[in-house]
């Protein structure tokens, strides 16, 4: 009996000692960021998961406005300027899944929706780890206002039509896009309300953006860059400069979204993992003194771009925004106006997924286990179309 | 269509009622109050073993699962109750296939296999040994039951032959004073929690399946036991301690693995109870409580608590048998099981009960012996966060035939019903099971 007791006591007491705990998955959305400002917390998300700095909050909503408009962020895809909300961050997510989104019309015809509701009704809440803003969009013939629940639906035994993917944010009430870029037209980035298990539930939805559902209603993910830069202590520094969107998994040579006429358009993918590039030394950020970006980097001055030829002198404004804030190889290009202009000029910039794969080496390509919404809301200055 | 596996039973109960030809007698005493059914110990040799056989014919609504065929919710197993069409002892579903390109994310039990078809089981092949030493007030006892199961060719789960051999229990007992009930088991024993646990085994069991909150109360897992038992003759009663430390608590080993400990830190359980052994009435009332780390999932912080009561009343062959539990566990990190990994264990919540009244006929017409008329009613309330909320509930009734003292024929019926949140679905059942002990 004594040999027993002490067995017990004895498995009682080793299991108090502390073992290592494994880091949880996390999601945030923009509930959480609201209610992050409002209690006051710290400034970022996401601090934990292989992004120096992680997500500040003023990336996903504006901490000028009452936090209740989204930030549009700058960033470079296949060397044009583009601007794209956060909706939503992941940590430790390997796959986040596409839920069913139900959107009541008056019938089908010819295979098209007929008299196409407002409403959707979503299936799954912010509140749970599956949730997510990609949606599985399925018509159902059902009067409009007759079902407000998934459960409704299913119940009804309705005619279901499948079809593509959607993003809709899920928001808490007047949250949405603020102004400027202010584009409440048809098949623009807009706000609505739907309906969760029966309750009203405000939503901003973005029909440009591409959601790629694959097998077991996996959302497909594409990098998103975000460039470091490594300071004199060898420690990482992650200024916010523009980060830049790819088209396809790393080394896929994946090409850019483009419409018929093959001109870019804003169908990227919404879902990005975060990919942090360790810039090579020699690279350099075109961030003039006074300029916006200058501001970005005064916790690694080092890497502005000391060398511009009479770029400074000679540049229009337009031309000047054109380059604030890319990185380039070797600052040595910057010499004229002409010489330095992304795309044409013979300055190296790492403004595209090609361009990244191709001057940095495999190994500084690093991936994170953060994974983002983000939308695109502009594309060369100009709403998405 | 399943009301037709039924009617052999409506037809022979009221001819064995009416040749009854001897007076009701109580049920035996359970002999399992602190470690599940096990042999009694006044074995007549040291080394004795025991087991039963039980078979079973089942037939499931739709697809055997209680998934709605259009839902494709993520994952599909948070919106239902999928182990509603229960076809055993062990609560195995008719089938747990989510189809192609659905997501599940471990809350389901295990799957019988046979889908919407009817079709016979051999549910378990139960044998158990037990030793009582002659030198040491000692005994040792284990459990090891054999599982034949088939998956077909199931596009979503493993098909094929899905066989199980499991140690369900397999502990040591030390009873250190002749003149108390006090008993210390270190091993892989039954749950403390509630009463359910008691009517594990299929020979016990007085219907086939388990309740809706079997699934929280009524598992085995490996740890330490104390049993102490205080009889108060004057008033004909007893106060029992049953309380436990062990690596997974009381969930079933499909949803908490029982073999090994994920978070390091031990999960404690215990049940107070009293009972009343008068004459003509026995009475059984108690509280339980379980609290420590869930066991799907490696974070200690990850904590799980269950809360329970039940009654127990027998008296003049009748048999009321109630059970209320409250479940409340948080979030997690990776989800494990005994079936697979998945990708979190989500904070969860659950509210339920059931009450089973049984009436038993003590009979003597050639080998029937007994005849139990049972019927139970379940009720759940469960939540996954973010997730849309469920009410199911579910009405079995039911019918039981001892013959000598080695077959019992049991068959029963199950409506589940999903009243709220769940999508409606064809998931009742008609189960029955035959089981040969020895």
């Amino acid at each position: 009996m004594r040999h027993a007791s002490a067995f017990v006591l004895g498995a009682v007491a080793l299991a108090a000692c502390d073992a290592p705990r494994p880091d949880q998955p996390q999601l945030w959305t923009l509930f959480d960021v609201q209610q992050l400002y409002a209690d006051g917390a710290p400034d970022a998300i996401a601090t934990d998961a292989g992004l120096p700095g992680g997500v500040p909050l003023s990336s996903m909503l504006d901490p000028n406005a009452p936090h209740t408009a989204l930030t549009i962020a700058p960033g470079w895809a296949e060397g044009y300027p583009v601007g794209y909300a956060t909706t939503e961050v992941w940590t430790r997510f390997d796959e986040v899944w596409a839920q069913p989104v139900y959107i009541p019309v008056s019938g089908w015809s010819g295979g098209m929706p007929q008299n196409q509701s407002p409403k959707p009704i979503f299936s799954v809440g912010p509140n749970s780890l599956f949730y997510s803003p990609y949606w599985q969009m399925i018509y159902v013939e059902v009067p409009d206002g007759r079902a407000k629940s998934a459960r409704e639906i299913l119940d009804g035994k309705y005619p279901l039509h499948p079809s593509r993917g959607w993003m809709a944010a899920l928001t808490p009430q007047d949250v949405g896009l603020g102004a400027p870029p202010a584009m409440p037209t048809p098949g623009t980035p807009a706000m609505g309300t739907g309906w969760l298990d029966g309750a009203s539930i405000p939503f901003v939805k973005f029909p440009a953006a591409s959601v790629g559902i694959g097998a077991d209603a996996v959302v497909e993910e594409v990098p998103i860059f975000h460039f470091v830069f490594v300071k004199d202590d060898g420690t990482w520094a992650a200024p916010a400069i523009p980060t830049v969107l790819g088209t396809g998994p790393l080394y896929s040579n994946t090409l850019p979204p483009t419409d018929a006429a093959g001109v870019p358009t804003g169908a990227y993918s919404a879902y990005w993992r975060v990919y942090v590039v360790v810039v090579p030394f020699t690279a350099r950020v075109f961030a003039p003194p006074g300029s916006p970006t200058a501001q970005a980097l005064q916790d690694v001055p080092s890497v502005a771009a000391t060398m511009y030829g009479d770029i400074l002198s000679t540049a229009t404004e337009a031309e000047l925004n054109e380059r604030y804030g890319r990185v380039v190889l070797d600052e040595k290009c910057l010499t004229t106006v002409a010489d330095s202009k992304p795309g044409f000029g013979g300055c190296r910039y790492l403004d595209s997924q090609l361009a990244i794969e191709a001057a940095v080496p495999k190994n500084l390509i690093v991936r994170t286990d953060v994974t983002v919404t983000c939308p695109l809301v502009t594309v060369k200055g100009n709403p998405v179309p | 269509m399943t009301a037709r596996w039924l009617r052999p039973f409506v037809l022979v109960a009221p001819l064995l009622i009416a040749s009854a030809a001897r007076a009701q007698e109580a049920e035996p005493e359970p002999i399992n109050d602190s470690e599940g059914y096990t042999p009694p110990p006044e074995s007549a040799t040291p080394l004795s073993i025991n087991g039963y056989v039980d078979v079973g014919f089942a037939k499931a609504q739709g697809d055997g699962t209680s998934f709605a065929p259009t839902d494709t919710r993520v994952p599909l197993d948070y919106g239902v109750d999928g182990f509603a069409p229960a076809v055993n002892a062990r609560g195995d579903a008719a089938s747990t296939d989510p189809g192609p390109g659905r997501v599940v994310n471990g809350f389901l039990p295990r799957s019988a296999g046979i889908g919407g078809r009817p079709s016979f089981l051999l549910n378990t092949l139960n044998v158990d040994f037990k030793y009582t030493s002659a030198a040491a007030p000692l005994m040792v006892f284990s459990r090891v039951q054999f599982l034949p199961r088939f998956f077909g060719q199931s596009q979503s789960v493993d098909g094929g032959d899905g066989t199980r051999v499991v140690v369900e229990q397999a502990f040591g007992r030390l009873v250190p004073f002749d003149s108390q009930e006090l008993a210390l088991s270190v091993g892989k024993f039954d749950s403390v929690f509630g009463i359910e646990y008691l009517d594990n085994q299929a020979n016990i069991r007085t219907g086939v399946t388990p309740s809706l909150i079997a699934r929280y109360t009524t598992g085995q897992s490996i740890g330490a036991k104390l049993f102490y038992r205080l009889q108060i003759a004057p008033i004909a009663s007893a106060l029992s301690l049953n309380v436990a430390v062990t690596n997974s608590g009381t969930f079933i080993e499909v949803l908490q693995p029982p073999d090994a400990n994920l978070t390091g830190a031990p999960v404690a359980s215990g049940r107070l109870g009293y009972e009343l052994n008068a004459s003509a009435l026995q009475a059984k009332l108690g509280a339980s409580a379980m609290v420590g780390p869930r066991n799907d999932q490696p974070e200690r912080s990850a904590q799980q608590r269950a809360y329970g009561a039940d009654l127990r009343i027998a008296v003049a062959g009748i048999y009321l048998n109630a059970e209320y539990v409250r479940v409340d566990q948080g979030q997690g990190g990776p989800k494990t099981t005994s079936v697979g990994t998945y990708p979190f264990a989500s904070a969860f919540w659950a509210r339920g009960g059931y009450v089973q009244l049984a009436y038993a006929l003590a009979l003597d017409a050639g080998p029937l012996r007994k005849l139990t008329l049972y019927g139970r009613y379940d009720h759940r309330h469960a939540w996954f966060e973010g997730y849309t909320p469920i009410t199911v509930d579910r009405i079995t009734g039911g019918l039981r035939l001892d013959l000598w003292d080695a077959v019992i024929l049991k068959g029963e019926y199950l409506v589940n019903r999903e009243l709220e949140g769940a999508p409606i679905v064809d998931n009742n059942v008609f189960t029955s099971s035959l089981v040969y002990s020895w």
